[in-house]
């Protein structure tokens, strides 16, 4: 049984290897460059094939947590400043990659077919983008506003699309859970939360600092302002956890489906191969659902985003016209 | 590797990734396809616009057109109908005319009968003064000699110049 939260923690988690395939017993992988800051105050880049199976290279070890630690003259291990291209990072890179190439692909056809109607690939990413465009960006935060924030929603929006699907194929070069890592979709929402306050309107900053509500409950202690600035900082924290929870919880319930495979190898061919045929079925059914989550978690999180923005744009005259 | 805390080097590339990916769409990318779907969605409404203006400006033509060609006839048909009217007030002058010259003729031949009537009379007239002196001098001249004679004379000039 700890072989099956190994094996969900090693999928879902991050690692300086880039796992391909175990082929009789050899793993075959990609080894990707390790680069920290020693307390020496110098730069290492060396391949993390160097501390496989133990070994140190240049004052550098795994440690018991699974991280590059630096070996420290009384034998303990800290961590140092860690930048290496792990996993995670030479995923988020291809999906960077992959996204700005195909927007861009998209772009420069619009710029040599003026007036015209696309098909194929720039077709269905134009379906998506105005999708996008026009449920989220203009119908929330309405046509005039809209152009100024839509490309940052529709970034992010390809963003964790992008990232979700990734994480969905399993095999390489994918498979690496980039959503369903804390500090991806913290760094998504911490811009969210730039994008919000950062041209939030003079209105905005009033509701929040004095909020249109009876006196005493802002004047000797300032219980709304209080509330209203942890509500600042709820939303993006919601945003972070919502993003995290779903893809990670999809993947650990595939993962999980799939282990059952092998956990039940002991219990008899019967049991195996009944338990084996349920198994691929919900694993099937769960990649459909995972395939749908994907879209809607992005698109949930802009919607959201798109709603905190407008929410950031109130003028007085619209709060007027409200009451 | 903890899943709830950020690890400082994925944040550190995410922040990196994200930031020039959203740096190099916002720039090159969204707003260039955004701006082409909305030029071409204009354009679109503007031709659908211009192609309705032009099918209404061929129906009014169409109108026009037929306006055109009832209006022709229908001035035809006045055109003929006046000239009709034109022939019989024509006709209708001519025959008046016809009428009042052969009135004025028939006037005129009357007028200069009764002239003539009037010069026969009055030469009459003349010529019996003359006679009745002519047969009164012969009458003198035969100075009452026979008075039924006379008579006789008389009458028989008178038959003469009746």
């Amino acid at each position: 049984m700890n072989d099956t939260q190994d094996i969900i923690n090693e999928h879902i988690g991050d690692s300086y290897n880039w796992h391909i395939a175990t082929i009789r017993g050899e793993h075959k992988e990609l080894h990707l460059p390790v680069i920290v800051r020693g307390q020496d105050g110098q730069w290492h880049v060396f391949s993390s094939g160097r501390l496989a199976h133990g070994h140190s290279w240049e004052g550098f070890a795994i440690d018991s947590q699974g991280k590059v630690a630096e070996i420290m003259p009384d034998g303990s291990l800290q961590r140092p400043i860690d930048l290496s291209v792990t996993k995670n990072v030479a995923g988020l890179m291809m999906s960077g990659i992959l996204i700005t190439m195909l927007i861009l692909y998209c772009a420069r056809w619009y710029r040599k077919h003026p007036l015209q109607t696309p098909g194929g690939l720039v077709g269905a990413i134009e379906l998506v983008t105005c999708y996008v465009y026009d449920n989220v960006v203009e119908s929330i935060i309405g046509k005039d506003k809209g152009m100024r924030f839509a490309p940052y929603l529709l970034t992010a929006f390809y963003f964790i699309l992008t990232c979700n699907l990734v994480g969905l194929i399993p095999f390489f070069p994918f498979g690496m859970n980039l959503t369903g890592n804390i500090a991806v979709t913290v760094t998504l929402a911490l811009a969210t939360f730039l994008v919000v306050n950062l041209t939030a309107t003079r209105h905005y900053w009033r509701d929040i600092l004095w909020p249109d509500v009876p006196l005493l409950l802002k004047c000797p202690i300032p219980l709304m302002p209080v509330i209203e600035i942890l509500g600042m900082f709820t939303k993006p924290f919601s945003l972070t956890i919502r993003l995290l929870a779903n893809i990670m919880a999809g993947h650990i319930i595939i993962l999980s489906i799939i282990c059952m495979i092998f956990t039940t190898v002991s219990m008899g061919s019967v049991m195996h191969s009944g338990i084996t045929a349920v198994a691929v079925g919900m694993a099937i059914f769960m990649n459909m659902m995972e395939l749908m989550v994907a879209f809607l978690q992005a698109f949930v999180f802009v919607t959201l985003s798109a709603s905190y923005i407008s929410a950031a744009q109130a003028t007085g005259e619209a709060e007027q016209g409200h009451k | 590797m903890s899943l709830f805390t950020p690890d400082f080097g994925l944040l550190f590339w995410m922040v990196l990734c994200f930031g020039i990916v959203l740096a190099v769409l916002a720039k090159w990318g969204f707003p260039v396809i955004l701006q082409a779907v909305n030029s071409r969605k204009a354009f679109i409404e503007e031709s659908m616009e211009q192609a309705r203006n032009a099918r209404e400006s061929l129906a009014d033509l169409e109108q026009q057109r037929l306006a055109t060609i009832q209006k022709a006839r229908e001035e035809s048909m006045q055109i003929l109908k006046e000239a009709q009217l034109q022939k019989a007030q024509i006709l209708a002058q001519a025959k008046d005319e016809a009428q009042q010259l052969g009135q004025r003729m028939i006037e005129d031949t009357k007028a200069e009968l009764s002239r003539q009537r009037a010069q026969v009379v009055k030469e009459m007239r003349q010529q019996t003064i003359d006679m009745a002196l002519k047969i009164a001098a012969g009458v003198m001249k035969e100075e009452l000699k026979d008075q039924e004679a006379q008579r006789k004379t008389i009458e028989r000039a008178l038959d003469m110049a009746h």
